[in-house]
């Protein structure tokens, strides 16, 4: 009856970028399926303990075999949970509940791809990227890559190489334009013809919101990633509501774990009465 | 592990005859179909489905959930598809699996306890009602009907009425001063059975923020962290009242599933593991069949209600008929 299950993982390196930014690589048996750009894996140490719940978190890399997969996970620690996972060693056991979610899909007339990345968001559209210029379609890849400060451009190495055109931006001008990635973006929106591109976001609430007034005039259309506190990551602690707008304009919550995490920005909703102030990206604490 | 020699695993809550004693928890285990790829439904004992409502309910705004030091807290507020899109729609799934199939009901009202009732009465499949009130994050219903214990035997006494032959179970809430005068006044409005503890009412706070870390601002404790208290409840109630009892709160392991067992629990209920480990329960069903196996015991009623108190009057003194 079973068909999947929580894969025992092995920790094969976990490197720290920076203090606060870590690239996880584990391996995983060969039952882990191929993930699509945008899903995500709940992740725990193996053995329990404190704390209780996996995290969420996106993938950033994925090889597969005959013998097993090696996924990339990349992470900010912002509390406890993330903390626990910067201490992992090289052949520590996680255990891995995934890929899950429903991730980013490029429509068949697209041959534009538009990429926004706030901060730790750029780990599943690096991912999206690499598997763009494996595609029979290979659209050309748009780049607009937005951090608080040169040192928070984190991957930007292997996401540059996958960009016909990269544009960066960051709040204390460190590096590239000085401001908000979608300040930057604002300006160049004209760019990008309706007919032929796409958008294809991932980053803080702050940053999507702001995307959704940018875009809310446009006949362009937009696929985000969104992030909410998770418990079960399977659909059914009901814990990662996010509110959308139904057809008849009503409002509604969906599972970011299952629904989602991948949605079309206009069918987000903003004023909803949540504290929609965290990140959206691949932190969760 | 298998055991060397069958043992039997089965009990009985009022008429419903269960092949283990390992049950969900509502709200921990969706609507079953959730948890059908990663664990064997046909092995428990019973699922319990997420808490049903005449109509379907939105739920909480987020964020619903903040984990705490051995827990989580919820203010999910029983977002559900309603009673007939579930009779409609998830209960055929649910009916392929060889396990009882409790559905958890919710009220704002009196009268809408017994609407829904009567209508998953009347919906073949169904195997008991666990009558939910306990819930702590919704402003009318649920705890409001839990916490006063005339305002409880009247819910329970509507239910079995429109419940008809199905056995009928009253999920108590922890955050009362007096349990077991609830767990009577339950019993004598005619409830088969008793489930305890829902979730304690707790909150956490972003200091940096200054705000509450749930929208509902309050929400409700669960997970190990609870457990102790959820046992001692537990051991409380089977000694105020002579129908079954079933254990919730905290649940992780075997272990702790026998922990209620032995105080007197006759069955229980997993919930905030199976978020953490979605195929928990079959490791736990297997641990309580080892352990019987350990310790030469045949069937598992013969550990129900086995607590040895030095000094004490017997808590339980063997299973309850």
């Amino acid at each position: 009856m079973k068909s999947k299950e929580m894969a025992p993982g092995a920790v094969l390196s976990n490197r720290a970028l920076t203090p606060q930014h870590f690239l996880l690589a584990l391996s995983l048996p060969p039952a882990f399926a191929r993930p699509a750009p945008g899903q995500f894996v709940m992740i725990r140490p193996a053995g329990g303990g404190t704390p209780l719940l996996a995290r969420p978190l996106s993938l950033y890399g994925h090889r597969g075999g005959r013998n097993g997969s090696r996924i990339e996970l990349l992470y900010r620690t912002v509390g406890a949970g993330t903390r626990q996972l910067a201490a992992l060693k090289a052949r520590d056991a996680v255990e891995i509940l995934g890929p899950l979610g429903r991730g980013f899909i490029l429509g068949p007339d697209v041959d534009e791809a538009v990429l926004i990345c706030g901060g730790m968001g750029v780990a599943p559209l690096t991912l999206f990227a690499e598997r763009l210029g494996r595609t029979k379609a290979r659209p050309r890849v748009v780049c607009y890559f937005g951090a608080r400060s040169r040192d928070d451009l984190i991957g930007l190495d292997r996401l540059s190489p996958l960009c016909a055109e990269l544009h960066i931006a960051t709040e204390d001008g460190s590096r590239g334009e000085r401001g908000l990635i979608t300040d930057l973006f604002a300006a160049r929106m004209r760019c990008h013809d309706p007919r032929r591109a796409a958008v294809f976001a991932c980053g803080p609430n702050p940053m999507l919101q702001a995307l959704s007034r940018l875009l809310a005039g446009t006949s362009l259309h937009c696929q985000v990633s969104v992030e909410e506190r998770m418990a079960c990551g399977i659909g059914a602690c009901l814990c990662c509501a996010t509110a959308v707008a139904l057809p008849g304009g009503q409002a509604s919550y969906r599972r970011v774990c299952c629904d989602g995490p991948v949605f079309n920005l206009r069918d987000l909703l903003w004023d909803a009465p949540s504290a929609r102030s965290g990140s959206r990206g691949c932190t969760s604490p | 592990m298998k055991p060397s020699k069958p043992i039997d695993l089965g009990v009985r809550i009022g008429g419903l005859v269960l092949k283990n004693p390992v049950m969900t928890a509502s709200g921990t285990f969706g609507y079953g179909e959730e948890f059908a790829p990663y664990s064997d439904l046909n092995r428990l004992g019973a699922v319990i489905v997420k808490g049903l409502s005449l109509e379907p309910r939105g739920g909480n705004p987020p964020p619903r959930m903040m984990e705490t030091p051995s827990g989580m807290l919820n203010a999910v507020g029983l977002q559900n598809i309603g009673v007939r899109t579930f009779i409609r729609e998830k209960l055929p799934f649910l009916r392929r699996f060889d396990c009882a199939i409790i559905a958890n009901i919710y009220g704002e009202t009196p009268e809408e306890y017994e609407r829904v009732a009567g209508l998953l009465s009347r919906a073949s499949g169904v195997d008991a009602l666990e009558v939910n009130i306990s819930c702590p994050n919704v402003r009318r219903g649920g705890i409001a009907f839990g916490a006063q214990p005339d305002a409880a035997a009247d819910v329970t006494r509507r239910v079995k009425t429109a419940a008809a032959a199905l056995p009928v179970m009253v999920k108590l809430t922890p955050n009362v001063t007096d349990i077991a005068g609830i767990a009577r006044a339950v019993e004598e409005a005619g409830a088969d059975a008793i489930s305890l503890i829902n979730t304690l009412t707790g909150m956490s706070v972003d200091v940096e923020k200054r705000i509450p870390h749930l929208a509902n601002v309050t929400g409700g404790l669960s997970g190990p962290a609870i457990r102790p208290v959820a046992l001692r409840m537990v051991w409380q109630a089977v000694q105020a009242v002579s129908i079954p009892v079933v254990g919730v709160g905290g649940i992780m392991t075997a272990r702790d599933a026998l922990e209620f067992l032995i105080v007197g629990a006759r069955a229980v209920q997993v919930g905030t593991a199976n978020f953490i480990r979605p195929a928990v329960t079959m490791e736990i069903i297997d641990g309580i069949a080892a352990y019987l196996a350990r310790h030469g015991c045949g069937s598992v009623t013969e550990i129900i209600g086995s607590l040895k108190t030095p000094g004490a009057e017997p808590a339980g003194g063997g299973e309850r008929t």
